[in-house]
């Protein structure tokens, strides 16, 4: 609506840039510019349902690969690779617990 | 500050849940996840012999061959992902130092998984349950909890380490 929205992480996959219970603040249209390796997205997974990760790489079919930050995370392979449609926004700023 | 105001915003406006997904659940390690593994690999040895001592197996026995095949096939692999999990993330340098035999005890483990998946045998599915035995006995001691051992009540009735958790 105001094309931008809050969302609140849960798991530490993404730690330590992401902590557990952190708010990230979520721009959706950011998705329309060439978003870079390192990019936090929240992308809807057809298996993990909506999920925030990291862009691992976007490969030559123009898939983006995702990974998580911590050693605990789902590897990439077992994400395996998401459309652009699939991406629901890209994180602009991570507020984290104290 | 801004955290707070967030927070706040979010008991009111109830914001949607991202999921940082782990592999495992965080911190939840249990090595009776690959102690069944190796119980089942027993049992379908033990399945796979009763076929063996028929001297013609009809379709449906033909059938039953493949599925306990690739059951053993399927919790060898387990066996191994277990056991690795435990090790690559919950093992570190005081478990190891308190048990040096450990990265010996895990290597023997994936030996004897790949073992038991070649071949038929009891005596290679049996070794690889004392081994995983002797991984769950370890691991449990890392935890302060301490053990005993006890015939599992369902087959293949082999002796299993199980945690005393009333103990501690």
């Amino acid at each position: 609506m105001f094309g931008f929205h809050f969302c609140k992480v849960s798991g530490m996959s993404m730690s330590p840039r992401i902590p557990e219970n952190s708010y990230v603040f979520i721009v959706p249209w950011l998705k329309v510019f060439s978003l870079k390796e390192g990019s936090l997205l929240k992308v809807f997974h057809p298996r993990y349902g909506y999920i925030v990760k990291s862009l691992a790489q976007v490969d030559r079919n123009g898939l983006f690969w995702l990974k998580g930050l911590h050693k605990t995370s789902v590897p990439i392979e077992k994400l395996g690779p998401v459309g652009k449609s699939q991406i629901q926004g890209k994180v602009l700023w991570v507020f984290p617990p104290k | 500050m801004l955290y707070n105001i967030i927070a706040k915003l979010d008991k009111k406006l109830h914001f949607p849940v991202l999921q940082a997904h782990c592999d495992i659940p965080c911190k939840i390690y249990d090595p009776i996840n690959a102690q069944i593994a190796a119980l089942t690999i027993i049992r379908m040895v033990d399945l796979l012999n009763e076929l063996k001592a028929k001297p013609m197996l009809n379709l449906d026995e033909q059938a039953q061959f493949l599925r306990l095949v690739n059951q053993k096939e399927v919790h060898g692999l387990k066996v191994k992902e277990e056991v690795n999990v435990i090790w690559g993330d919950y093992i570190k340098a005081p478990q190891l130092a308190q048990y040096p035999e450990l990265h010996e005890l895990v290597h023997s483990i994936m030996l004897a998984s790949s073992q038991a998946k070649q071949h038929i045998s009891k005596e290679a599915a049996l070794t690889l349950l004392a081994k995983v035995n002797r991984f769950a006995e370890i691991f449990w001691s890392t935890k302060k909890v301490t053990t005993y051992t006890a015939v599992c009540p369902y087959p293949p009735a082999e002796k299993l380490i199980y945690p005393n958790l009333q103990s501690s």
